[in-house]
């Protein structure tokens, strides 16, 4: 009778807080716990020289074509370089600063390269005027003075990066539209119609949380090459990861999401302006990716919290399958803060790394297993 | 006296429980245990359009209803 009633508050506090799920299960998972068996490859970087005229400023993302690197460099006259890998040296500037219809906010930039045609790439100016040029790239590299005409889209959504699936069909990750939760949109150029898809990766039912997560994410995304239509995408702000398919109706199935930790924000409300802050405990998850037909490569800078994050630089890389499944881990001799593949040689990664991120490296990742 | 051991024993039942809601309460949020966040909207006289840092792109709502987002170099 005497135990009965010592234990029987004990046993009645479990049962509260088992209740309640007080202890609960902390959400928050490290992705590198997920590789914690995986093979380690440590790699050194060999930087290419670039000469005079092709010196970096603070270079915000790049991507590598054959033997170009096309940079997105505010130099305060155009919003990308192209540097040639063999010399260093400057080959071209493009996305001119100006108030033209042709012209750029070289602050609000966004290229890359078509999905069916390689011989174009489209870049959207995020900042309203909210527009896209198609490049051709022979034009681009061949006629001194090159200035597509824009496309402008509807001004009921915006665009943060833009692939251009087909000649009519505009696909990216869009920063709003009706305010909902949805993180992509397919845009048909000739009719304007957008279909939207694949929810903020939000576990929760605090909508209003998951209208502004899309917002504050920072994801990267890479298209899988050679694919039909197939994506991946890994937030900065939080740790996620969603993987997903558009099929030729334009209709998005995701395959493969993961959420190790979420962004925490607060949202600012003025009569002027309702927008979102970061909380000081938001961990930052992949401040880049690079993709290959069978892989993606991750820079982890997390989870150091969000008043630490002066440098988004990492030298850790952890690589997926396109199933989501973790492969391997890579850490580089330096710390990097973008890194990129080029789709037609998949066996060299290129990073940008060092003060400002303004060193060009690459590393050979073909013979790890080696 | 058998009254007074029946209190007592419910009394101590009672401050057991509060002892140990308020340890495992302390230590879920020290531990920063959450089940999903939320978000607190803070409402006040006036904002710029300054978003957060360490991000490549910034989305605000203006007062009339247009959203406008940027990118990068101006963060």
């Amino acid at each position: 009778m005497t135990l009965k009633k010592i234990f029987a508050p004990v046993i009645g506090v479990c049962i509260l807080f088992a209740g309640c799920n007080i202890f609960g299960d902390n959400d928050d998972i490290n992705p590198e716990t997920e590789f914690k068996n995986k093979q380690i490859y440590t790699i050194r970087s060999e930087e290419i020289k670039l000469a005079g005229d092709s010196i970096l400023f603070k270079p915000f993302d790049f991507q590598i074509y054959d033997t170009l690197a096309v940079i997105n460099d505010n130099t305060g006259e155009a919003g990308y370089s192209i540097i040639n890998l063999k010399t260093g040296k400057l080959l071209k500037k493009f996305a001119f600063s100006g108030s033209g219809s042709s012209d750029f906010d070289i602050n609000s930039v966004s290229m890359n390269a078509s999905v069916d045609k390689k011989s174009t790439f489209s870049v959207v100016q995020v900042n309203s005027p909210c527009k896209v040029f198609v490049y051709k790239w022979d034009s681009l590299l061949t006629t001194a003075v090159y200035k597509p005409n824009p496309f402008y889209y509807p001004k009921h959504f915006g665009f943060l990066n833009t692939f251009l699936l087909n000649d009519s069909t505009l696909f990216g990750r869009i920063s709003f539209s009706k305010f909902d939760n949805k993180m992509f949109g397919a845009l048909n150029m000739s009719s304007n119609k957008l279909l939207t898809g694949i929810d903020a990766p939000n576990p929760g039912d605090d909508t209003t949380y998951s209208k502004w997560l899309k917002i504050v994410m920072d994801d990267k995304v890479k298209y899988r090459p050679g694919s039909a239509y197939e994506f991946a995408s890994f937030s900065y702000n939080g740790a996620t990861v969603q993987i997903f398919k558009l099929d030729q109706d334009h209709n998005f199935q995701l395959e493969f999401q993961k959420i190790y930790y979420l962004p925490l924000f607060h949202i600012i409300k003025s009569p002027n302006y309702t927008k979102p802050t970061m909380d000081p405990g938001t961990k930052s998850g992949f401040g880049s990716i690079a993709v290959t037909k069978d892989k993606i490569y991750a820079l982890y800078n997390g989870p150091s919290l969000d008043n630490e994050r002066n440098d988004p630089a990492s030298n850790t890389i952890l690589v997926y399958d396109w199933t989501g499944k973790p492969v391997e881990k890579i850490k580089l001799d330096r710390h990097c803060g973008r890194i990129a593949i080029d789709e037609n040689n998949p066996g060299l990664l290129y990073g940008l790394c060092g003060e400002m991120n303004t060193h060009i490296v690459r590393y050979k990742i073909n013979d790890l297993h080696h | 006296m058998k009254s007074f051991v029946k209190k007592a024993n419910l009394l101590k039942s009672g401050l057991v429980m509060a002892v140990l809601t308020i340890v495992v309460l302390n230590y879920s949020q020290a531990n920063g245990h959450r089940k999903s966040p939320s978000v607190i909207t803070i409402t006040t006289a006036k904002a710029d359009a300054t978003c957060y840092s360490s991000s490549s792109s910034c989305t605000v709502q203006t007062g009339d209803g247009v959203w406008h987002t940027v990118t990068n170099a101006e963060l």
